[in-house]
């Protein structure tokens, strides 16, 4: 089975700090991937360089196969990939709605004339995304935040309300950066719940996680990162018992291995 | 080569103008990453306000010119700083476009107050210092063009020693290159907002009363000079003092070459130049001309 | 948008077991809360539209405002729409306005003046080169963001100045004289009352298919990249893209209303093309909301009525100071507004319209009808007046 993202050894550096040493990736369809590592392992620019938002100095990106390495993000949007930010990245002065109707942007492809004259077809693509949006915001537990303003939520609910608009064009590809990260033990059962059932839709996740409960209890496979290079890859089981991971994380000739054991 | 020193003085006169009102811009931008519309204003109000304290061109001479000079440098200073706290302060930190929009209400408020006050009407100032023009180079240039040239000269070497010699200029640099750390020494980023304005301000009444003799002075002078100064700014690089000044003196004798050596046909154009190859700059260089030079750490 | 969200069923029903006034008055509270979105328009348009009918009675009643203040409204309008897709939905402060509205009364006043082709095919040939201006000008100049976008553009706009000025074309301050008015099959736009009803009939089409556009998902996409340009580029949204098509609709839409300038005051020079304009809208955009495409038209014609007083009963005031003596009100109008009411007219109209359908709410006496996730004090990419 070709996995349907690939990343094949990307570097990149700022100003001669190896942030990324032929670090590689690969994601299946139906699976969840985490992607772990001490604090300024990479794991942020990994994102960015996959996603568009930064260039890898050399290396490949592949989406099913195909050689994208360099396209912007609208076109890795456009390829099927969504991704969510580390700091929350939502329009502060639109309501939830419409944010996650952003999301949608691609699925209606109406024209600008269309638009202002409102002519039917296009009255209908945007009454079919509202629904689309609503049922993303439905599954994410947010819909009863609709009308809010994004920029007046609690931290935890934009986390949501941003992984609502990531998910509302049917990605097949869900890139995550710590969305667990600021989230009520409630609303972290609702997260889990959601990326099993995305993942069991077909969705390959990838995410960038620090909560190792959450890591050990969905991850299928993990890529551990230190340093900018990839020092382990395998289920979980593996991960935890991994002596160089429990090194990375705690430092040469530590023996606490509770903490990447998780609990 | 007479004509084209006498080109080359009108060009460095003008530059001078517009490195001293970049670097007015650049101060500001520094320090608060704000670009103030109202920079020439700064400029009118000190020609305005040196020609109000020493008595207009023609008529009877009120307080000696260097104390005249000196009065309203401080007030303009002063107003910089009071219109920073009035109207900038309170919008801090909600955009830069934001706070250009209120730059520019605070320039047309200036112009507003000048132009009530002064009927709209043209002033001139005594030169600094008496006597007809000087020849060099086989090109005569006038006395005032050298103390404007002076001052430019003057202010430089002054900013210069102040923000890498004293202990409240390198607080400014601190706060500019990182406020986070600037107020963990017990340096408060926000009152160098203020004191920013004011020092900007300064240095533009500064210049506006050495060019009053040349330019004279109307309530609307203000918008072409911060334009000019906005080229000069733009060409030196946004953050480099004496780049904004190789910049503002570059674009000014340019300039005075174009408009002695264009074609009849052409010199309606001149005017253009000056945003052309900023418009050109920023687009395509944004670091501006001075990374051009071998050493651009000046 | 579809009206089912902005006002669930359950709001209408509460009324239904009253007397039809107390349905009134709860669907009228309701209004304006702002609960019922899809009403939003509709009333912006027939509030818009009675002012505009009735101006001829009321503009000169002022004193100080005439007809044709009210056909300058109108294009001033047109204007405005641009800076408000531009500077209030997409976030960049673009100042070449200037510029498209003077090509879009040139490409008239050259075209027509001794009758060479007919004035609206005139209007067609300036929004072309507009568009394919605008087009040339976006690419190098949206590689630039935030306030440095606002300085290139500004050169831009003043090197557009200047060949207005320069070019033998123009006639430069002299200006172009003698350029016929429009008409409609043997209609022919003479008086200030046929203007005024033809510009505003434009403008308010005009103001109604931007508003479509910016309720669309172009608006949002406006707002997304207003908002963060990353998040909206993997949504999908390419920020050029959607910077650059704002920039062309705003240029076409100068254009139309530089070639109604030039039809209608038939005489043209460089000094109506100046930066005093593009000033000038900024302070009107500001004072009507820059968020709000409805409440732009009052914004205008209260710069407007304001200019015109100063100018009216400024020198009997403060002596000598000429025609320049707007320039004082409008540096204070425009700090005030920044500093104390940043969302200008339309922030000020929809809290008074909130306390009042509040005040509505109770007089009608039902329980406060605040629907699941109300409107109300939420920004939708709805402009509500």
């Amino acid at each position: 089975m070709t996995p349907v993202f690939e990343a094949i050894d990307l570097n990149k550096s700022f100003g001669g700090v190896a942030a990324l040493q032929a670090a590689s990736i690969s994601v299946e369809h139906h699976r969840i991937h985490a992607l772990i590592g001490p604090n300024g392992a990479g794991k942020t620019t990994f994102f960015n360089c996959v996603s568009g938002h930064q260039q890898p100095e050399s290396g490949k990106v592949l989406m099913n196969g195909v050689d994208v390495t360099g396209a912007p993000p609208y076109r890795m949007a456009e390829l099927g990939m969504a991704r969510t930010f580390q700091n929350v990245e939502l329009f502060p002065a639109m309501n939830v709605l419409d944010n996650v109707l952003v999301g949608d942007h691609l699925e209606i492809s109406e024209g600008p004339v269309a638009a202002m004259l409102r002519l039917p077809r296009h009255r209908r693509s945007e009454r079919r995304a509202r629904s689309r949006a609503l049922a993303a915001l439905e599954r994410t537990g947010t819909a009863q935040l609709a009308h809010r303003l994004a920029g007046e939520l609690p931290y935890g609910s934009q986390r949501l309300v941003e992984i609502a608009r990531a998910l509302v064009g049917g990605p097949s590809v869900l890139l995550l950066d710590e969305p667990a990260a600021g989230l009520t033990a409630g609303e972290a059962d609702i997260l889990r719940e959601l990326l099993v059932a995305i993942a069991a839709e077909g969705s390959a996740v990838l995410l960038v996680e620090h909560d190792m409960r959450t890591v050990m209890a969905l991850a299928e496979e993990i890529t551990v990162l230190d340093a900018g290079r990839v020092i382990a890859v395998g289920p979980p089981g593996q991960i935890q018992a991994n002596p160089v991971v429990i090194a990375a994380y705690l430092g040469v000739g530590a023996e606490e291995s509770g903490e990447v054991a998780g609990s | 080569m007479g004509e084209f020193v006498v080109f080359l003085f009108a060009g460095l006169t003008v530059g001078a103008i517009n490195a001293l009102t970049g670097l007015g811009l650049l101060i500001i931008y520094n320090v608060t990453g704000v670009i103030n519309f109202a920079q020439g204003d700064f400029v009118m109000l000190g020609a305005m306000g040196t020609i109000l304290f020493a008595g207009p061109n023609g008529g009877p001479h009120r307080l000696p010119l260097a104390v005249a000079v000196i009065v309203t440098v401080a007030g303009v200073a002063a107003i910089g700083g009071l219109v920073e706290r009035a109207v900038i302060h309170p919008r801090r930190g909600k955009g830069p476009i934001l706070l250009l929009m209120i730059t520019v209400g605070l320039s047309l408020v200036i112009e507003g107050v000048v132009l009530i006050v002064t009927s709209s009407q043209t002033y001139g100032l005594r030169n600094f210092s008496a006597g007809g023009p000087l020849t060099v180079f086989g090109g005569e240039v006038s006395r005032q063009s050298l103390w404007v040239y002076g001052v430019t000269a003057l202010v430089l070497i002054a900013l210069y020693l102040f923000f890498s010699h004293t202990r409240s200029g390198k607080a400014f640099r601190a706060c500019e290159i990182n406020p986070l750390a600037a107020r963990l020494v017990g340096i408060r980023p926000s009152r160098y907002w203020t004191y920013a304005f004011a020092l900007a301000a300064g240095v533009s009444a500064l210049a506006g009363a050495a060019i009053a003799p040349v330019t004279t002075a109307t309530y609307n002078m203000g918008l072409p000079l911060a334009l000019d100064g906005f080229v000069a700014w733009v060409l030196g690089g946004l953050v480099s003092p004496v780049g904004v000044v190789l910049g503002g003196i570059g674009l000014g004798v340019a300039q005075g070459m174009l408009d002695g050596y264009l074609p009849t046909a052409l010199l309606p154009y001149s005017g253009a130049f000056p945003f052309l190859v900023m418009v050109v700059v920023l687009v395509a260089r944004p670091g501006g001309l001075v990374q051009l030079l071998p050493n651009r750490r000046v | 948008m579809t009206r089912s969200l902005g006002a669930p069923e359950g709001t209408a029903r509460d009324g239904s077991g009253r007397s039809p006034l107390k349905k009134v008055l709860v669907r009228g509270a309701d209004v304006l809360r702002g609960h019922r979105d899809g009403l939003a328009p509709a009333a912006g348009m027939v509030v818009l539209g009675i002012g505009v009918l009735t101006m001829p009675a009321w503009l000169p009643a002022t004193g100080f405002l005439t007809l044709t203040d009210g056909v300058l409204a109108g294009i001033y309008t047109l204007l405005g729409i641009g800076m408000v897709l531009l500077l209030g939905y997409t976030g960049q402060l673009a100042l070449t306005v200037n510029a498209s509205y003077g090509i879009g009364a040139y490409a008239t006043a050259i075209l027509t003046v001794d009758d060479r082709i007919d004035p609206w095919l005139a209007m067609l040939v300036g929004i072309v080169v507009n568009i394919v201006v605008a087009l040339a000008l976006a690419f190098p100049l949206f590689r630039l963001q935030g306030h440095f976008l606002a300085v290139a553009t500004l050169g831009v706009a003043l090197m557009g100045y200047t060949v207005f000025e320069a070019a033998p074309v123009t006639g430069g301050s002299n200006g172009i004289n003698g350029i016929p008015t429009l008409s409609i099959g043997s209609f022919h736009f003479v008086s200030d009352m046929a203007w005024t009803y033809l510009v505003w009939v434009i403008a308010l089409a005009a103001l109604l298919a931007c508003r479509n556009l910016v309720t669309s998902h172009f608006g949002r996409a406006m707002l997304a990249v207003s908002g963060s340009e990353a998040a909206a580029e993997s949504s999908g949204a390419r920020p050029f893209w959607i910077k650059t098509l704002v920039f062309v609709v705003a240029a076409a839409l100068s254009s139309v209303a530089g070639s109604l300038y030039a039809s209608y005051a038939g005489f043209v020079s460089s000094s109506s093309f100046d930066l005093t304009l593009t000033l000038t809208l900024l302070v009107m955009v500001v004072v009507g909301g820059l968020r709000s495409l409805w409440a732009l038209p009052f914004g205008v014609l209260g710069i407007l009525a304001l200019s015109a007083a100063l100018q009216t009963y400024g020198p009997s005031v403060i002596p000598a100071t000429g025609s320049d003596i707007p320039i004082v009100g409008y540096g204070v109008i425009l700090i005030l507004f920044l500093l104390v009411v940043p969302g200008g007219l339309a922030s000020a109209g929809r809290w008074c319209a909130g306390q009042a359908g509040r005040l509505v709410a109770r007089v009608a006496a039902t329980p406060a009808t605040q629907p699941a996730g109300g409107l109300y004090g939420t920004a939708s990419s709805e402009s509500r007046p």
